[in-house]
């Protein structure tokens, strides 16, 4: 059973909160209170061709300090752990919160959470900060070196890895100490056309960022994906470039997740809804007096948010305000049901309780309202193959793996690439084709969503680093999904579209 | 701990190179004609690079007690023992290689302190205050942050360099939401922002949304922003370094060897850096904890003096750490963290007033890559698209997904306007850019966006 990091429990944890909350008690006017001593371990190594570009470790930590003082919300954060420097940071967000009480029209009421005393921590076999970097290096050149000897002119590998410790007390008497642990594998090959072409093609790895441990990366396969990737590499070199127009679509979970969290994940924030993210990220098409009427997609569409998946990059035990993690709908038979929520969203959206979306990525900042894992969920009455999925198409383009992404800041209008295409003939595979991108405007988008995959072809992909709100934060979080079958989503040649 | 303590005890502790820094930073934001969230942050950090025989081990940390310090050097030569040697090793630079130290260096370091809101506040409320008087929704976001960094090599070397940096973005809409504009300002610090001034410009913009008028995708004329057109010069200049240009990758990647000489783009344009830009001023040194192709941790101190990267449309540089230019036939040519691209006197309305018919663009958004190697990118246009025509904006127009190329923006640049400190939207607010307005032609927007 994995436990919590030694080093962060011998950090005066207790003495930090009792300060705080101490220093909390003697301002006047404060309604609530909470301090969250937050650390984490990065640790990142880059591969290049057979060098060891960088291997670096990293250790944020430090604490933040949420006061509501006479309806204003004020936010102090500092490395110094110690009591003055506790006793500072509550002075500057009592500060900061009188200073800006003039500017607010709106009092900050949080919605009910009973309170919470607990210690979580997500389970990993093998915590990469227990494995030695030497062995780690090892292994990856070896995956470059194996793309090397296939082939490949370029080879890279990135691996990310993160150990986050939180430790959170609020003035309603929650105590809570978390840890969760995540990686990130990042493998890419690239090949330059030798004919003259000019023509470079990259492609990376499917492997995921994940809420999982070395083991991870040792089990994916690398070394013999590596040999594969050649291969592809040289296929889509010598690939057909798509002809542009509408195209029946069978889009794998390594590409689908991108779409559902750009177009399902980031439209379903209720922050955005109400105008938060206005000025930064954005705001969303669908609006809250839209909750049970607005159809986004085909009754097909099932869109849950949780933050109990297991090995979930969003899944905690309680949320940066200390809100119990669970599991709720979004989207049903293709209608919006629900949103991501905090607790002062909650309020103002008059619902009993948050769903414990609150998020910080680090001590220096004030937890937002942010994504969990926001996963499609597969046919519910049978376990349909991709070969099922290929089988109902008759001309159309299967797409692999994750590449370019971009969406307007009402979550409309997108565009994606990926890393591998291929010709759908007569419900079967007919090999590459290059230069594909599809673009679409979301509602229409998913309902054109015809088919699912079943629970069997059902994947967990995600990202270490959506990012929004300001100052910038950036959050790691998973989306799970079948494989899907859209009907004439429209496509483009990436490589024309460049060109005046 | 101050930034030279930290310093001592790395070095002390054996370190090759140690970085200790000292920032703060306040903010707030704004939405619905509302205060939303805001914070204050201090933070003490070290990074240190640990060297044995050539191999390199890194390690950085937030900072409350000196022991940590060898903590962390413990941490960083455990790592350069595990490691093979460095591709990019070289001597460590000494002193009288290394930049020189900074006269202006001197006195308290930039520290952002919650009164530092004070000359900024009264300001920003009697813009809320319009904003709802004139039935508006105002949404916005302002920060400021100063730090100070010394580095410190096992040669010698001591260099101090400040940063202080402020910005301002506010976004006004109708009270529907159904129209839409946006400004950022950037300046050194909140004093040196003007929200007033910027809720007037808004308000009369917002007054050119009254008219608004459907296009189709297609081919246009469009003159870019100085955020619009910040946002497509910092993404060149982010491949703007040899060793993707002599490995092929980007597009500077000539036929035999990098397109370093030709003349990649109009003949008006020429992009340069100065860390001694008195509106910008950034570190005149390198100052890094990981190797790539941008810089190299044998590099530390490096000076970094003024660059013209492209003059009258000709590519004259690329970045190039060390031991990269040794091994590559390359100059040594570190990076800067601020840009200009150079303008005229033209002010943007007197390009408004010689334009027959044109879509004038505020700011872009979610700009991605399509084609790496082409540089070809996707993005959208936002708070902002007005059509121009005989001389005067007639509407708004809806917004469009573009897929474009900065190369391929800059060789169909026409005319160039007067440059000014500009907020790059996209690629963020806390980097330091000169930008001016560029009229380019058949710049492609390949689709609408139903986005306001």
């Amino acid at each position: 059973m994995t436990e919590i990091d030694p080093g962060f429990l011998e950090l005066p944890l207790d003495q930090l909160a009792d300060a705080a909350l101490g220093a909390i008690a003697r301002c006047q006017g404060v309604s609530y209170g909470d301090i969250r001593v937050h650390r984490d371990r990065i640790q990142g190594i880059h591969v290049r061709e057979h060098d060891l570009i960088s291997l670096s470790e990293s250790e944020p930590l430090g604490f933040g300090v949420r006061l509501v003082l006479d309806g204003s919300w004020g936010f102090a954060a500092s490395s110094d752990l110690t009591e003055s420097g506790v006793a500072r940071a509550v002075g500057a967000a009592a500060e900061m919160a009188r200073l800006l009480r003039p500017l607010l029209e709106e009092r900050v009421e949080l919605a009910p959470e009973p309170s919470h005393q607990a210690s979580w921590v997500a389970e990993v076999e093998l915590n990469p900060f227990q494995v030695d970097a030497e062995r780690k290096v090892n292994f990856m050149l070896d995956v470059t070196g194996r793309c090397l000897e296939a082939g490949a002119k370029f080879a890279e590998f990135y691996c990310l890895q993160v150990q986050e410790n939180r430790f959170f007390v609020s003035t309603e008497g929650s105590r809570l100490t978390q840890q969760r642990v995540r990686l990130h594998p990042v493998m890419e090959a690239g090949l330059v056309d030798e004919k003259g072409s000019g023509l470079v093609e990259t492609m990376r790895s499917t492997a995921r960022p994940v809420a999982r441990g070395w083991e991870y990366v040792e089990a994916h396969g690398f070394p013999s994906e590596a040999e594969e990737m050649v291969g592809w590499l040289q296929e889509k070199l010598a690939a057909p470039s798509v002809d542009p127009g509408p195209y029946d679509l069978v889009i794998d979970p390594s590409n689908l997740w991108l779409t559902i969290h750009e177009s399902v994940a980031h439209g379903t924030e209720l922050d955005r809804a109400l105008g938060y993210e206005a000025n930064y990220a954005g705001t969303t098409f669908a609006t809250p007096d839209q909750v049970g009427s607005l159809r986004y997609g085909s009754p097909r569409m099932h869109v849950t948010g949780d933050r109990l998946e297991p090995h979930g990059l969003a899944t905690v035990g309680f949320d940066d305000e200390g809100v119990a993690a669970q599991r709720w709908d979004i989207i049903k038979d293709g209608i919006l049901v629900g949103y991501q929520l905090n607790r002062q969203m909650a309020q103002k959206f008059r619902l009993p309780r948050s769903n414990g979306c609150a998020f910080s990525d680090s001590w220096s900042h004030l937890p937002l309202q942010r994504m969990p894992n926001v996963s499609l969920q597969p046919d519910p009455d049978r376990d349909t193959t991709l070969v099922d999925l290929f089988a109902g198409v008759e001309e159309g383009i299967y797409i692999v793996g994750d590449k370019s992404w971009s969406i307007d800041q009402q979550r409309y209008n997108f565009q994606f690439t990926g890393q591998r295409f291929y010709r759908i003939h007569k419900g079967q595979l007919a090999g590459q084709l290059r230069d594909v991108a599809y673009q679409s405007r979301t509602p229409d988008f998913w309902g054109r969503l015809e088919a699912l995959g079943g629970i069997s072809a059902w994947q967990l992909h995600g990202a270490f680093n959506c990012g929004k709100g300001e100052p910038g934060q950036v959050a790691p979080v998973s989306h799970g999904c079948p494989p899907a079958l859209f009907r004439q989503v429209n496509v483009l040649n990436a490589r024309k579209e460049g060109k005046p | 701990m101050t930034p030279e303590e930290i310093v001592e005890l790395g070095l002390g502790e054996g370190m090759a190179v140690v970085i200790g820094e000292k920032a703060s930073g306040l903010n707030f934001r704004l939405a619905n004609n509302t205060v939303t969230t805001n914070g204050w942050e201090e933070s003490n950090s070290a990074g240190v690079v640990a060297l044995e025989e050539g191999r390199v081990g890194v390690q950085a940390a937030d900072i409350s007690a000196s022991s940590q310090v060898a903590e962390i050097a413990r941490g960083a030569r455990e790592r350069a023992r595990q490691s093979p040697e460095a591709p990019d090793a070289m001597p460590l630079l000494g002193v009288t290689e290394a930049a020189s130290p900074l006269a202006n260096e001197s006195g308290p370091s930039p520290e952002a302190r919650p009164e530092d809101l004070g000359p900024i506040l009264d300001s920003v409320r009697g813009v809320l205050e319009q904003s709802r008087a004139a039935g508006l929704r105002c949404f916005g976001f302002a920060q400021a942050t100063g730090s100070s960094e010394l580095l410190g090599t096992s040669t010698g070397v001591r260099l101090e360099g400040r940063r202080q940096h402020a910005s301002l973005a506010l976004t006004l809409k109708t009270a529907d939401l159904g129209r839409s504009v946006w400004e950022g300002a950037v300046g050194r610090r909140m004093a040196d922002l003007d929200p007033e001034g910027m809720y007037r410009r808004l308000s009369r913009r917002l007054g050119w949304t009254e008219r608004s008028l459907e296009l189709p995708a297609g081919h246009y004329e469009v003159i870019l922003e100085p955020s619009a057109t910040s946002d497509m010069v910092v993404r060149l200049m982010w491949d703007m370094h040899a060793r993707g240009a002599d490995e092929g990758r980007t597009v500077f990647a000539g036929k035999s060897g990098t397109r370093v000489g030709e003349a990649m783009y109009a003949p008006s344009i020429r992009l340069e850096s100065d860390p001694l830009d008195e509106e910008m001023a950034v570190p005149n040194f390198v100052r890094c904890l990981g190797s790539s192709e941008y810089a190299s941790v044998f590099d530390n101190g490096l000076a970094e003096p003024p660059v013209v990267w492209v003059d009258g449309g000709v590519q004259q540089e690329l970045i190039c750490p060390r031991r990269w230019a040794q091994d590559h036939g390359h100059p040594v040519r570190p990076d800067v963290d601020n840009l200009a691209m150079a303008g005229t006197e033209l002010s943007l309305d007197q390009m408004i007033a010689s334009t027959k018919r044109a879509l004038l663009v505020t700011s872009l958004w979610y700009i991605r890559d399509v084609d790496p190697a082409a540089l070809l990118l996707t993005g959208l246009t936002r708070d902002g698209v007005f059509l121009i025509e005989n001389g005067e904006v007639v509407g708004s127009v809806n917004n469009f997904r573009f897929n474009e190329s900065p190369v391929g923006v800059l060789q169909r640049t026409v005319e160039v306007g007067r440059s000014e400190l500009a907020f790059s939207r996209e690629v963020g607010d806390e980097l330091f850019v000169k930008a001016p307005p560029i009229r380019v032609e058949n710049f492609f927007m390949s689709s609408v966006s139903d986005a306001i």
